[in-house]
């Protein structure tokens, strides 16, 4: 009796249809080329998430620190304006006024 | 170039991924829509992956499977016969065989398929299958047994 592996590769096998030769002919000549999934974004989401997180850390490394008070402005509050102890000290008061100093004299 | 490596596989693996469809799907129209399916798979690609083989199979198992699964109660189980011009005397042919191999269970018959029709190695149809290398080797074992005894039973 013949092996079933002997017999099984004796087996005529099928012949390919011409149709389907003719549609993977035209698929790789007419091309289906590869497409992104959403046409109006050919780039990957993470790519983008990538860039944001760059532009975010380049932004806060490079950004100008706020102006610190100067020792005149300082001095010209203090002759001219009658709250700065308001001002300069509101924690010390307890009131409610919590502006920064600088900002107001600038 | 891309394109024209595909187009080489494909001339080079088009029967042995044909008839390795219609085992799976039992139809001509299925076999066919599956192994399109494969081909576009490969053309979709970023990347071709490095064994090419492997993954065309694997993408026609899954294809068919899916064919077969959307065109269940549609299906005949076994292609339509030859022509009695093709047959050649005292050579099996596929219909024999397919219907021989629905005697397995379905991951035999897939082994059975890929080991005897196309001599893809233990290792390649472990790739396709996901299974471990001993796995795809005894259940090529145990199929071998089943096929053996049928052939006992109902000498061909």
């Amino acid at each position: 009796m013949t092996p079933p592996e002997d017999w099984i590769q004796n087996v005529a096998l099928p012949e390919v249809p011409a149709t389907l030769d003719r549609r993977v002919a035209t698929m790789l000549t007419s091309g289906a080329q590869r497409r992104p999934a959403f046409p109006l974004l050919p780039v990957p989401l993470w790519a983008c998430a990538v860039l944001v997180a760059l532009a975010y850390v380049a932004g806060a490394w490079c950004a100008p620190a706020p102006a610190a008070p100067t020792a005149t402005s300082l001095v010209w509050v203090s002759d001219s304006n009658p709250t700065f102890e308001r001002i300069f000290l509101p924690n010390r008061r307890k009131t409610s006024f919590t502006l920064r100093p600088w900002i107001l004299v600038n | 170039m891309r394109h024209e490596y595909i187009r080489t596989f494909y001339e080079a693996n088009r029967q042995g991924l044909y008839a390795y469809a219609l085992t799976l799907t039992g139809d001509t129209a299925a076999a066919e829509d599956a192994v399109q399916t494969a081909i576009y798979k490969l053309l979709k690609r970023s990347f071709l992956p490095s064994e090419l083989r492997p993954y065309a199979y694997r993408c026609v198992r899954n294809a068919a499977i899916d064919e077969r699964r959307r065109f269940a109660g549609r299906m005949s189980t076994v292609p339509p016969p030859e022509d009695a011009d093709t047959r050649t005397p005292g050579r099996p042919t596929f219909v024999d065989l397919v219907a021989l191999l629905q005697r397995l269970t379905p991951a035999e018959r897939d082994v059975v398929a890929l080991k005897c029709i196309k001599e893809l190695t233990f290792d390649e149809i472990a790739r396709i299958d996901g299974s471990s290398l001993n796995t795809v080797a005894s259940r090529y074992r145990r199929a071998l047994e089943k096929l053996r005894a049928i052939m006992e039973e109902e000498p061909r």
